[in-house]
């Protein structure tokens, strides 16, 4: 399937510019800076950009921006909705939340919590909590926005009152990270059999091929959902954590192979590689100063534009029960409790976890597009 | 030469096969524990003793003893012959189980083709014709959610969106009224409108990717001569744009709905589950939380060879309507 | 590999005062695998160059031309031994004087050797790695060859003053020149190790009209400076006569004449020659009435027929001409392959 280029219809929509004509003294430049400032010009990618490097921020050191522990059960907010920053309350107020109460349902008895609208709770900078420990090691206590002595759940929580923002929070540590990884490993699986297929050709690259060919026309998500339940159940987290990596990298180095290989291929008869095997230059001079360096390029588009495929994988089978598994927290895991449609009427801010799913899939395809085209200005649209 | 390529293109879909099974053997094999574990397990779970005589005696009757080679030989053996195992949960043929689901799973797979291209060629069409106006950009940027939205949020959402909003539930095929009522044109209906929920998300990534194809494709028709000709000519424009240009611009895109096939299928299980569809979905979800590997493989096995047997028809759709593939002057791929 | 007889290395015979062959090629053929069928198995070999004899002198300038699909490009790049022959011989004198027969030669054998040849080619977009700067695409063989730094950037300047351009040139990146002045780069390249033989395959037809005269006294120029041997292949009849001493005709990877230049467009002898010099576009327009255009296919390659190869286009065919191959028969300093020359 082809893949359309955002920044093209942005472009329309904003009157931006994505690609401005070489500015003087450019031609001093190596296609690399060149595509540095293509890129730097490029205002979708560079914003999607911030927003990745953000998230990441977030998924490295996740506490400070969550409100409590990803497993803390708030007994005083069970199901309770969003609690949203407010800065109206009869004139302008510095920005507040309204505390949850609960009251007794009229016919089910049950417990409901909604707002108080008669109060107010100022929020404060690097309120203080519990303890816990920066990078699993450096004591703190301080959250950056929060209130001071209660715990603030700005998505509300789920029906045992863990805090949806602060799960979302730390589920992006795993739901991140797990893309990165699984695409790296892809990529090294990739390169190396892409490069070896190229290379030497006959039947090592019939058979190379021959098996991306396979992997790429089977259905991607029976297969990881085949192998992510030979993970066993009784493996500690990050066990489970780095055999779903390797099961979603299992069906991921393909493209990357395939790609890798027919640049190469296309690049061994180029007449600067011949000159340089008639200037004398050694086999690895070619592979590492002429050939891999102008294969490289498009494929790092190839993997950034795989790691939004790689975290809906991971998202999927935790979805689906075959991924990561609670207590262990990822956007797959809380997107399990969206599942139950009753639950999901009561409470449709259990749905957030997926709008990050789609931010972040959105950031890596526009950030993606935007590397390619700052790479390839000739790309065709 | 077409013949040849044709055979060619068939004989090439064997070794896929190949790998294939040897990749669902593999998943089968790899889970510890196998059918005779857990016997043991239910039997002593029942209080009896097993003693090891026992145990050897069930691992022969399984065949657990051969080696791997031999095992996997006897299960492709099976499944040529129609017997794919038995269900460990089910205590039943696999045959049995998967039976009913097969034909909503294919229908649905070939409904998301058919809606994917009902609405990617004219909409495709249509940007192609106002390209540059407001209604190309906000086709291409639809297209372009498309691609980037996972199914199955769509489908989450859908169903939450469905729910609270009209109070419907589009889990299953049928409403409750109908469920076991017998074949009626309000059946028909209600099946039609709950089919139709699972088709318009599970094709939304297909119309996507296909309409730009089709704008793409179109475009470049419409820049040749002989389209300049006959509108100088004063042919009228919408018989101008249909006679030749569409036609010359699907066929590659019908030709290549084969392509689409490894990701309908897949997001057609994830979808399954969300709106708990009749399909195999389900039930190699189920399987796979029961380690019921004989079972979740046998439905591994059975969407790869949906997806192989759709790409040789495309394949071969496409050998048949562009004769350069044949004679290897552009790849089928 | 060095072991092979046909490795073997022979001193040079000192014939003073005369021109010694720097080139000498026997029966040179390459042939590409055709591959078809249900398993893409290889069913037959397209004879790119088929028995080619070519000698090239010191310091002489040899020009190549032929239609289009002849063999021409497969001809330099046998002879810069670009991929490993099918048959034939190519000895070359080496720089240490020695003659050595390229074509028995490894790879790693040859890697040595290869400073004493390099080429030009046809299109200077892409032959410079874009990504590196020119200057260290000009020395990039220095680099190799293990030249020091300080004398390579020195070589460097020299070299990018040799071909006309600036100093400062040499930190920029290919993209930021035009066609003629890669094309130049490319030049300063292939001379940087100072090489006795030049292959150019067709430099110049890319190059806007503008620009070609320019690169082609360029190329005379340095041919007489460096004293160059060249191998210069071209479609344009009018560059040959500017700049080569002697040229030779090819027609289906193989020589069918041969001549001083002079003598061979005063009196083309093969029918092919003849053909091929009329259909040439004259500067004077009056002319054309009288241009003989080349009728019917090109041979197919892949299925040679036994006799003359251009005997389904040549006017003077005759049943002999399709019984056998006419061999290459020398006489008066001219070479020639027709049974019934004009
Ligand atoms: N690497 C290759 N593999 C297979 N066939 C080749 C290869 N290189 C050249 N050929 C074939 O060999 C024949 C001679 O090609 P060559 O490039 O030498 O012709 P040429 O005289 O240089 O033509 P032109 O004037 O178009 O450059 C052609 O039929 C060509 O298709
Ligand atoms: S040998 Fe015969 S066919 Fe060939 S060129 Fe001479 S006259 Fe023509
Ligand atoms: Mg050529």
């Amino acid at each position: 399937m082809s893949r359309p280029s955002l920044t093209g219809w942005l472009a329309w929509f904003g009157g931006w510019s994505t690609k401005a004509a070489p500015a003087p003294g450019s031609d001093q430049l190596s296609t690399g800076q060149l595509a540095w400032r293509a890129l730097a010009r490029n205002r979708v990618a560079m914003a999607a950009a911030w927003v990745l490097g953000l998230l990441y921020l977030v998924a490295l050191i996740p506490e400070p921006f969550a409100t409590c522990a990803a497993n803390f059960r708030d007994s005083a907010a069970v199901a309770a909705p969003p609690q949203p920053v407010r800065i109206w309350d009869d004139g302008p107020r510095l920005p507040f939340v309204r505390p949850l109460v609960a009251v007794r349902h009229a016919d089910t008895l049950a417990l409901v919590w909604h707002e108080d609208a008669s109060r107010r709770l100022t929020l404060t900078l690097f309120p203080r909590g519990p303890e816990y420990h920066l990078l699993g090691a450096i004591p703190c206590q301080w959250r950056l926005v929060g209130l001071e002595g209660a715990v603030w759940h700005p998505l509300g929580t789920d029906r045992i009152g863990q805090d949806v923002w602060s799960r979302l929070v730390h589920g992006a540590r795993v739901s991140l990270t797990i893309g990165l990884l699984g695409v790296t490993l892809s990529f090294i699986l990739g390169v190396l059999l892409g490069a070896v297929a190229a290379w030497y050709g006959g039947w090592i690259d019939g058979l190379i091929s021959r098996v991306t060919d396979v992997l790429i026309s089977l259905p991607a998500i029976p297969i990881w959902m085949g192998l992510s339940a030979a993970v066993p159940a009784t493996w500690p987290p990050l066990g489970v954590y780095l055999g779903i990596t390797v099961v979603l990298s299992f069906m991921g180095w393909t493209g990357l192979a395939r790609q890798l290989r027919a640049r190469m291929l296309a690049q061994k008869d180029e007449d600067f590689v011949t000159a340089a095997r008639l200037a004398g230059a050694s086999t690895s001079r070619v592979l590492l100063v002429h050939l891999v360096p102008g294969s490289i390029s498009h494929l790092i588009v190839a993997a950034t534009l795989a790691v939004p495929g790689m975290i809906l994988g991971e998202t999927a089978l935790s979805f689906l029960g075959l991924g990561i598994r609670p207590p262990a927290v990822s956007w797959g895991v809380l997107l399990q409790d969206a599942q139950n449609l009753q639950s999901l009427a009561e409470m449709p801010w259990l749905l957030t976890p997926a709008l990050a799913v789609f931010v972040v899939v959105l950031a890596f395809n526009l950030f993606g597009d935007g590397l390619r085209d700052a790479l390839d200005p000739h790309h065709q649209r | 030469m077409i013949a040849a390529t044709i055979a060619r293109r068939c004989l090439s879909a064997i070794p896929t096969l190949l790998i294939s099974s040897i990749l669902v053997f593999v998943i089968i094999q790899l889970p510890p524990g196998d059918i005779v574990t857990s016997r043991i397990q239910q039997m002593q779970e029942a209080g009896a003793q097993v003693d090891p005589q026992r145990i050897e005696a069930l691992r022969h009757q399984f065949h657990l003893d051969d080696p791997l080679p031999i095992r996997y030989l006897r299960w492709v053996g099976g499944m040529l012959t129609g017997n794919l195992g038995s269900s460990l949960q089910h205590d039943r043929p696999v045959t049995a189980i998967i039976g009913s689901a097969i034909l909503p799973t294919v229908a649905i797979s070939l409904a998301a083709v058919v809606i994917s291209l009902g609405l990617a060629i004219p909409l495709g069409v249509w940007a192609a014709l106002r390209r540059g106006t407001i209604v190309d950009h906000a086709l291409g940027l639809f297209a372009y959610a498309g691609l980037a939205l996972p199914s199955f949020l769509i489908a989450l959402v859908a169903n939450y969106a469905l729910f609270t909003w009209f109070g419907m539930s589009p889990g299953g095929l049928f409403s409750p009224e109908y469920r076991e009522a017998p074949w009626s044109l309000g059946r028909v209906w209600d099946l039609l409108l709950h089919l139709l929920v699972p088709v318009l998300i599970l094709g939304l990534a297909g119309v996507a990717g296909t309409m730009r194809v089709m704008r793409a494709n179109l475009l470049d028709e419409l820049r040749k001569p002989y389209v300049t000709t006959a509108r100088a000519k004063g042919v009228h424009p919408v018989v101008l744009v249909w006679r030749y240009p569409v036609r010359i611009a699907i066929t590659p895109i019908i030709a290549t709905v084969g392509w689409l096939l490894p990701y309908l299928v897949s997001g057609s299980v994830i979808i399954a589950v969300v709106l708990s569809l009749p399909t195999v979905g389900p039930i190699l979800l189920e399987a796979l939380r029961a380690q019921d590997m004989e079972l979740a493989g046998a439905i591994v096995m059975l969407l790869s060879v949906l997806t192989v047997v759709g790409s040789l028809v495309s394949d071969i759709l496409l050998i048949l309507i562009d004769p350069r593939v044949a004679r290897g002057q552009t790849s089928a791929r | 590999m060095s072991g092979r007889p046909d490795a073997e290395v022979t001193p040079v015979a000192g014939r003073v005062g005369e021109r010694a062959p720097l080139v000498e090629i026997r029966n040179l053929a390459k042939h590409f695998p055709v591959r078809s069928g249900l398993l893409q198995r290889v069913s037959g070999h397209l004879r790119a160059l088929d028995g080619v004899d070519l000698t090239i002198d010191d310091g002489q300038c040899l020009g190549i031309v032929g239609e289009s699909g002849s063999g021409k490009s497969t001809l330099a790049r046998a002879l810069l031994r670009v991929w490993p022959v099918t048959r034939g011989s190519i000895r070359i004198r080496g720089e240490d004087g020695a003659v050595r027969d390229w074509a028995a030669l490894s790879e790693s054998e040859l890697r040595p050797l290869r400073r004493s040849a390099s080429m030009v080619f046809q299109d200077p977009y892409g032959s410079l790695n874009p990504r590196l700067t020119v200057g260290d695409c000009i020395g990039e063989p220095l680099l190799i060859a293990g030249v020091p730094r300080a004398e390579r950037e020195a070589r460097c300047a020299e070299l990018i003053a040799a071909v006309g351009l600036m100093p400062e040139h040499l930190r920029r990146h290919p993209h930021a020149f035009s066609g003629g002045q890669r094309q130049r780069i490319v030049i300063a390249r292939a001379l940087a190790l100072r090489p006795r033989l030049l292959v150019c395959d067709e430099p110049v037809s890319a190059l806007d009209v503008s620009v070609q005269a320019q690169v082609l006294n360029l190329l005379g120029e340095l041919r007489q400076r460096y004293r160059l041997a060249m191998l210069f292949i071209t479609h344009d009849l009018k560059v040959v006569r500017h700049l080569c001493e002697s040229v030779a005709v090819m027609y289906a990877g193989r020589i069918v004449e041969q001549a001083p230049t002079a003598e061979l467009f005063a009196a083309p002898r093969h029918p092919y020659t003849r053909a091929l010099i009329a259909a040439a576009p004259s500067p004077d327009p009056t002319v054309r009435s009288t241009r003989q255009l080349l009728a019917g296919e090109v041979p197919d390659p892949t299925r040679p027929a036994p006799g003359c190869a251009f005997a389904p286009r040549c006017p003077r065919a005759a049943a002999a001409c399709r019984a056998a191959l006419p061999p290459l028969v020398e006489a008066d300093g001219r070479r020639l392959r027709c049974l019934d020359p004009v």
